[in-house]
């Protein structure tokens, strides 16, 4: 017997598979492929309802990405068809070929099992088998690599950071299920949001399980809770999903429990982690990064559940205005805000609970959670904490109606009705936090509302000095809340002239105004917007309380002096108008503007008067006040800031001359002199003053121009580089005499006149202000 | 009488059309699935495998566009019957009315 050829081989292997099996899967992809068929029909589609406007468009589009991601899918199917197609095609021939060569292979062999073999056609057969073999193993690895680069067109294996080749290697895996799933939804937000809903649908629903299990006493179901929640309570999906099922009054209950275990750790995490909630899914800005529909559902949703939280609070009372108030002491602690529409919804929902209790018509429930008397268990305190970094927030709480009171606003409330009801700490903290929240929010004169806001505190404040049957109580209230509501007042200096005016006040339709109509009239600049007080004897009352501000001396400036300083500002710049205006040739422009500055003065020192005066029954303290306001003169009446230098001398002058009016006749010798002294050191600095307001206004020609004058006079310099006269107070002896001569010579008799005129004003306005006030 | 920028029952129609997609994509995955099972019976080694793969990925591909269709389609269908069923006063609150 021979053995077997030189190569090895007894026979040529078949390649492996099946081309009919091949052929028949690529029919099968080629199917699919035809079986997406047309895409959806969106385009053009309108979607309405929850989805009208962005949501809809956004819808509109994802539907049309859809359609390509389909159709991307389709071309894909029919490739991958192709590739098994033509490997199977490949492997076909590559086995009728080797079937051949092993026709030849046979053919070749002798019949005689003793012949030798015929080794080089042998070798050549075999040598032509290795061909077809290896063509077949390229086309199959061919193959292998065009069905991997369709997997990465869906996953993009060539992502920044990725490594290596941009298509799948042999050994690499193909993407999870998870992968892919990401990679379809990374372009279609809308879809992503609805899936995201489901997942925060799933967290909440076990959220709210465990926190029911803790209402009841299983206390360990608080972590838990934390734990399913963890940092979800600042998505707003997760904090939509978490409020719109859980009723607060279990969160109250699994509050309190906790709060009764003395669990703190318990107690303050779900605090923290249901206050995040809260105001993520209250304020609309929290939703910015949302996609369209995501977004569309909660701000659907937001505004019945805020309308249902707050009649639950109402209905509630005390009870669940604690479980907000502690809710709010997270909000606080986590820096976040609710937000205007909860403010004006269920933070005026408070303030009502609140004021029922205080009315005698509810009652305190036996609750850990409600807390004690005093300002840690105040939950209106609660409210205005959690508001003061959000303006838009706090201006919405303070102008809200409160629920069930007609048209009183929670700004009324606040300043003029609860410290009754208070105790002394309590009700200095909650005014001084309204009065501060004011400040901070109500800085804006485009803003309509915030003007309002000013205006609702000082009518609020001044409405209740006037009227309130329990003086003392109430200026215990306000007293360290006095400087705010000054700085309030000294945003408005026209508000205060303005009441000096009648015409300015409400007409025959007074109590058909809105609000905003009752509290704003349009500002002196376009656009802006101007405070409105009611009438003289609220606006005395007023600025009697604030006088009530006395810090002791050497320390900041009193309150009264902020409410000065504005308004010399105020009245500087209308001087200097009203002399442009002379030289313009209205001749009763610097007397009205005089009178007012007179009269608004005059106001305001005499109504701080008999504010002192009425705290301390005695009208000599009016009196000492006044006098105490000469004789130390600039120190009591100081102005602050660089306006109030300016204003300083002007509004001293009309100070002097008030006490001057309304010292008593029998006042002591000795305090008269000094009050003649003062005064006439004061009406000099207010003619100089004058004077320089009267150079700002440079009321003169070129021709009548410093710097001519001097030049053909040859004189020396005295104005500054805007070309006004210096200072008075600056100027050199050389260069006064010349400012002098330069009056005379070019004839600028404003220069005399006014100081004259401003000093005639200021007795009139004063003698005017005193019969108002008195 | 307000006109409408799109009737209602053309929502309808759309959203009846859209979710008609779900079905013809559960059909792709199982036809898919099919294909994938024969072509790794007739070869194997990394043809197989890579096929395999593939498979599993257009089978996702196939499901997520399912899921997609699905919750356009269902919010097409909210639309439909919210609009169609609000009067012309309610209508006009929907700022979709021409």
């Amino acid at each position: 017997m021979r053995g077997p050829p030189l190569g090895g081989l007894e026979a040529l292997p078949l390649p492996g598979g099946e081309p009919t099996g091949l052929w028949s899967a690529a029919a099968v992809l080629r199917a699919a492929a035809a079986r997406i068929g047309s895409p959806p029909p969106a385009g053009g589609v309108g979607i309405l309802g929850r989805w009208s406007g962005e949501a809809a468009g956004a819808a509109v589009d994802e539907l049309s990405l859809v359609a390509a991601l389909e159709s991307s899918a389709a071309h894909r199917l029919a490739r991958a068809a192709a590739v098994l197609g033509a490997y199977a095609d490949t492997l076909d021939a590559a086995q009728r070929t080797v079937a051949t060569l092993q026709a030849s292979w046979d053919a070749a062999l002798p019949a005689d099992p003793l012949a030798g073999l015929p080794e080089s056609t042998l070798s050549r057969v075999a040598a032509l088998h290795g061909v077809a073999a290896a063509e077949l193993r390229i086309a199959a690895d061919v193959a292998a690599h065009r069905l991997r680069a369709l997997v990465s067109e869906v996953v993009d294996v060539g992502r920044p950071g990725h490594r290596g080749p941009p298509v799948l290697g042999w050994s690499d895996p193909p993407p999870s299920d998870a992968a892919v799933r990401a990679a379809v939804l990374a372009g279609l937000p809308v879809t992503s949001g609805a899936a995201a809903r489901g997942a925060a649908a799933g967290l909440a629903d076990a959220v709210v399980r465990d926190l029911t299990a803790v209402a009841v006493g299983d206390l360990g179901s608080v972590g838990g809770a934390l734990t399913r929640i963890g940092t979800g309570g600042r998505d707003p999906l997760v904090a939509q999903a978490l409020w719109s099922r859980l009723d607060p009054h279990v969160a109250g209950r699994a509050l309190d429990a906790l709060a009764r275990a003395g669990d703190e750790a318990g107690f303050t995490g779900l605090v923290d982690a249901l206050g995040s909630a809260l105001a993520v899914a209250a304020n609309p800005r929290y939703a910015a990064g949302l996609d369209p529909a995501s977004r569309a559902e909660l701000d659907a949703w937001r505004e019945p559940w805020l309308a249902g939280l707050a009649a639950s609070v109402v209905a509630g009372g005390v009870a669940a205005a604690a479980v907000q108030a502690a809710l709010l002491t997270g909000v606080q602690r986590v820096g976040l805000s609710p937000g205007s529409r909860y403010a004006g919804s269920v933070g005026a929902a408070v303030v009502a609970a609140d004021r029922a209790l205080r009315s005698g018509s509810g009652s305190r429930p036996a609750a850990a959670l409600t807390g004690g008397p005093g300002p840690a268990g105040d939950p209106v305190l609660a409210v205005a904490r959690a508001v003061e970094g959000d303006a838009e927030a706090a201006r919405a709480w303070l102008l809200a109606p409160v629920p069930g009171s007609g048209r009183q606003l929670v700004v009324d409330h606040l300043v003029a009705g609860r410290y009754l009801t208070l105790d002394p700490a309590t009700a200095a903290a909650s005014f001084a936090a309204t009065a501060g929240l004011v400040v901070t929010a109500g800085a804006d004169p485009a803003n309509r509302n915030a003007v309002a806001l000013d205006a609702a505190l000082l009518q609020a404040v001044g409405a209740e000095a006037r009227d309130t049957g329990r003086p003392d109580a109430y200026r215990a209230a306000i007293g360290s809340g006095l400087t705010d509501v000054a700085a309030v007042i000294a945003r408005h200096p026209d508000a205060l002239t303005a009441v000096l005016d009648d015409s300015s006040g409400l007409g025959v339709d007074g109590r058909l105004a809105s609000a905003s109509d009752r509290l704003t009239r349009p500002g002196q600049e376009t656009g802006t917007w101007e405070a409105v007080l009611a009438d003289r004897a609220t606006a005395a009352a007023l600025l009697g309380a604030v006088a009530l501000d006395q810090p002791s001396p050497g320390g900041r400036a009193p309150a009264v002096a902020l409410v000065l300083g504005s308004l010399g500002e105020r009245l500087d710049d209308d001087l200097v108008a009203a002399v442009r205006a002379d030289h313009a040739g209205d001749p009763h422009a610097l007397d009205a503007v005089s009178r007012r500055l007179g009269q608004a003065v005059g106001f305001t020192l005499t109504s701080a008067g008999e504010g002192l005066a009425r705290r301390d029954a005695d009208t000599d303290a009016r009196n000492r006040m006044l006098a105490r306001l000469l004789e130390a003169g600039v120190d009591k009446v100081a102005v602050p800031g660089a306006a109030g230098r300016a204003a300083t001398p002007l509004v001293r002058a009309a100070a002097d001359r008030l006490v001057a009016a309304n010292l008593p006749t029998d006042a002591e010798a000795a305090q008269r002199a000094a009050t003649r002294r003062t005064l006439d050191a004061a009406s000099e600095a207010a003619v100089v003053e004058v004077r320089a307001l009267v150079s700002r206004a440079q009321p003169w020609t070129a021709e009548q121009s410093p710097q001519r004058w001097a030049t053909e006079h040859g004189a020396v310099r005295f104005w500054d580089d805007a070309g006004a006269p210096l200072s008075e107070s600056a100027m050199t002896t050389e260069q006064r005499r010349a400012f002098t001569t330069w009056r005379r010579d070019v004839g600028v008799s404003v220069y005399d006149t006014a100081p004259a005129v401003v000093q005639d004003g200021i007795d009139a306005g004063i003698r005017a202000a005193t019969r108002s006030v008195g | 009488m307000p006109s409408f920028a799109v009737r209602p029952e053309d929502l309808g129609a759309a959203a009846a059309l859209t979710a008609s997609a779900g079905p013809a994509l559960d059909e792709v995955r199982r036809l898919v699935a099919a294909a994938v099972d024969l072509a790794v019976a007739s070869t194997d080694g990394a043809l197989a495998a890579a096929v395999e793969g593939y498979g599993r990925v257009e089978s996702a591909v196939a499901m997520t566009l399912g899921e997609t269709v699905s919750v356009l389609s269902a919010g097409l269908g909210v639309a439909a019957g919210e609009y169609a069923s609000a009067d012309a006063a309610a209508a006009s609150g929907f700022g979709s009315v021409r």
